[in-house]
């Protein structure tokens, strides 16, 4: 015998398939019968004479859950697929086995790890990408493929959280087609697109779902259309150029060379990707294939560089204007937060923004709704230079009563 | 201590004369480094280090593929592996964890099976390694 297995027991003969836990010796592992019987071998009891072990029948798909932590392995034993466990005490110094099958409601609780143990191993539960797969399939259906992989922090299967996926792949989705209305030809010369230029960019840039895979959650995306007679498509260029900001990584420098080259709404995008990838704590593999020979890559984004990247397309510029006052109604205010709203006296127009601490936020409580205000701003401009965007806020420095020198009380 | 065995080399350097050949294993570096050990008594003594190969010899023969390992002893990198290994299991429950500065005189260690947190110490002979984990990790920790 091998120990821990037993031998001579109606289990059969037994091979260590993996260990979860060793102490001084296997103390938690699956093994497998020669008819392929798979078990969860467990360490219960040990006593002057010798040890207990309890070994669950279970089927691969319930070990992958309780390998991954899906399933408490107390929870394992006592929600047994079968109902039953084996009981095999072995003698400490003959090693001859024991066996009895014992209802799983009969297993002392003293005997199973706390109810919250669970295991916590990277769990494959698809099938992973063969490496040529992506490859293999752009040259064979003559359209670009993407392998689309997201790496969620936390996540010990192949799975991915439902918001993730769609929004990281509506995002990809947005910037395929945004670079797509940045390089498809404008074929009446001018400047913009006609409808059927639209339509046809909208169409050309379209990826479809076509499988899914393995390690930690990719989709294989293939483009809606094919290529054309010289394995060119637009889909492909679009690949290409995400591609190379891909490339372009934390490269701040890089990335913003590349970026200004296009549109601003691709910028947008590319920030969306990013922010969503980032929010919601997922890293990125990107493999592109193309039908076109020598026109592929591979890209692997862990985590901290995603939020890196999501931070530099994030990254503003901030302006301070000089001090100005309005008169003003006052709309809302929220005296923890200092943010308030305003509304010019007359004019209506709106100033949204927070207070300068402590004054102004001392001004806002003692001030009351509806009522009007000389209100101190200040002007602030934000600006993201990759993107283009402006936003504009207005800091409330002092807020006195109309005609006076400050709020009453 | 050095798990039963007597010396193949001078104290203190050498190891058990069971250990096969390629034991330690190559891979395997001095030991070094804060590490946890589950004991029956602190101050810990010579038998709470023995490996398993020793403690038990019925149950292994040199031919067991665990054998190698077997001829070492199972320590933790973190207090909170330790705890949870012998919260997992019943014959661990009423253990103590001792905590010590590993040195390269102890002997090699490597990590091993698939918790990076689980390390196998392959102890020299002679090595004493068990007055370098005099102290309880758990009252260390609330002092």
């Amino acid at each position: 015998m091998t120990y821990p297995l037993p031998f001579g027991t109606p289990l059969g003969r037994l091979v260590l398939e993996e260990i979860y836990d060793y102490f001084d010796g296997p103390r938690l592992f699956a093994a497998r019968n020669d008819q392929g019987g798979l078990f969860l071998g467990y360490w219960a009891d040990e006593t002057q004479t010798g040890e207990s072990w309890l070994y669950l029948p279970i089927t691969r798909d319930r070990l992958m859950q309780v390998r991954s932590g899906g399933i408490p392995l107390a929870r394992a034993f006592r929600a047994a697929e079968f109902g039953y466990a084996f009981r095999i005490d072995i003698d400490r110094e003959s090693l001859a086995a024991t066996t009895v099958a014992v209802a799983v409601a009969e297993i002392p609780d003293d005997w199973l790890p706390p109810a919250n143990d669970r295991l916590a191993r990277p769990t494959r539960t698809q099938p992973a990408l063969v490496p040529s797969e992506v490859a293999q399939r752009a040259a064979k259906e003559r359209r670009d493929m993407v392998g689309f992989g997201l790496r969620p922090w936390g996540f010990t299967r192949s799975e991915a959280p439902l918001l993730l996926l769609t929004q990281s792949l509506g995002s990809l989705q947005g910037l395929t087609e945004e670079v797509g209305f940045q390089i498809a030809p404008r074929s009446s010369g001018t400047q913009h697109f006609g409808l059927k230029d639209r339509e046809k960019i909208e169409r050309d840039t379209k990826l479809v779902a076509v499988g899914s895979f393995g390690g930690s959650f990719g989709i294989l995306l293939g483009a809606q259309e094919s290529a054309d007679l010289f394995n060119h498509s637009l889909v492909g260029d679009c690949l290409r150029t995400i591609t190379t900001l891909l490339q372009a990584g934390v490269d701040e420098r890089l990335l913003h060379l590349r970026l200004r080259h296009l549109r601003a709404r691709v910028s947008l995008r590319y920030r969306d990707l990013f922010q969503t990838l980032a929010r919601l704590h997922s890293g990125l593999t990107f493999e592109w294939s193309s039908p076109r020979i020598g026109r592929r890559a591979k890209l692997v984004i862990e985590l901290p560089e995603v939020r890196r990247i999501a931070e530099i397309v994030s990254r503003t510029t901030s302006e301070t204007g000089p001090e100005f006052t309005r008169r003003a109604r006052l709309i809302s205010a929220n005296t923890r937060s200092g943010g308030y709203e305003l509304r010019g006296v007359p004019g209506w127009e709106k100033y949204i923004g927070h207070a300068e601490k402590p004054e102004g936020i001392a001004d806002l409580r003692r001030a009351s709704f509806d009522a009007v205000y000389d209100a101190t701003l200040r002007e602030i401009t934000e600006a993201n230079p990759l993107t283009g965007e402006v936003m504009t806020r207005h800091l409330l420095v002092r807020l006195a009563r109309s005609g006076s020198q400050a709020v009453d009380a | 201590m050095g798990g039963g065995g007597t010396s193949n080399a001078s104290p203190g350097e050498g190891w058990p004369d069971f250990f096969p050949a390629g034991v330690p294993p190559a891979a395997a570096s001095n030991a070094s480094g804060r590490a946890f050990r589950l004991v029956r008594t602190i101050p810990s003594q010579e038998i709470d280090f023995l490996p398993s190969c020793v403690e038990y010899p019925s149950r292994w023969t040199s031919d067991s593929p665990h054998y190698p390992q077997a001829c070492g002893a199972s320590f933790h990198t973190s207090l909170e592996a330790s705890r949870r290994t012998r919260l997992r299991f019943r014959p661990l429950r009423g253990r103590l964890i001792a905590e010590g500065i590993l040195v390269e005189a102890h002997g090699k260690m490597l990590t091993t099976g698939n918790d990076p947190h689980h390390i196998t110490v392959w102890v020299r002979v002679d090595s004493e390694i068990h007055l370098a984990f005099a102290a309880n990790a758990e009252l260390e920790q609330k002092r």
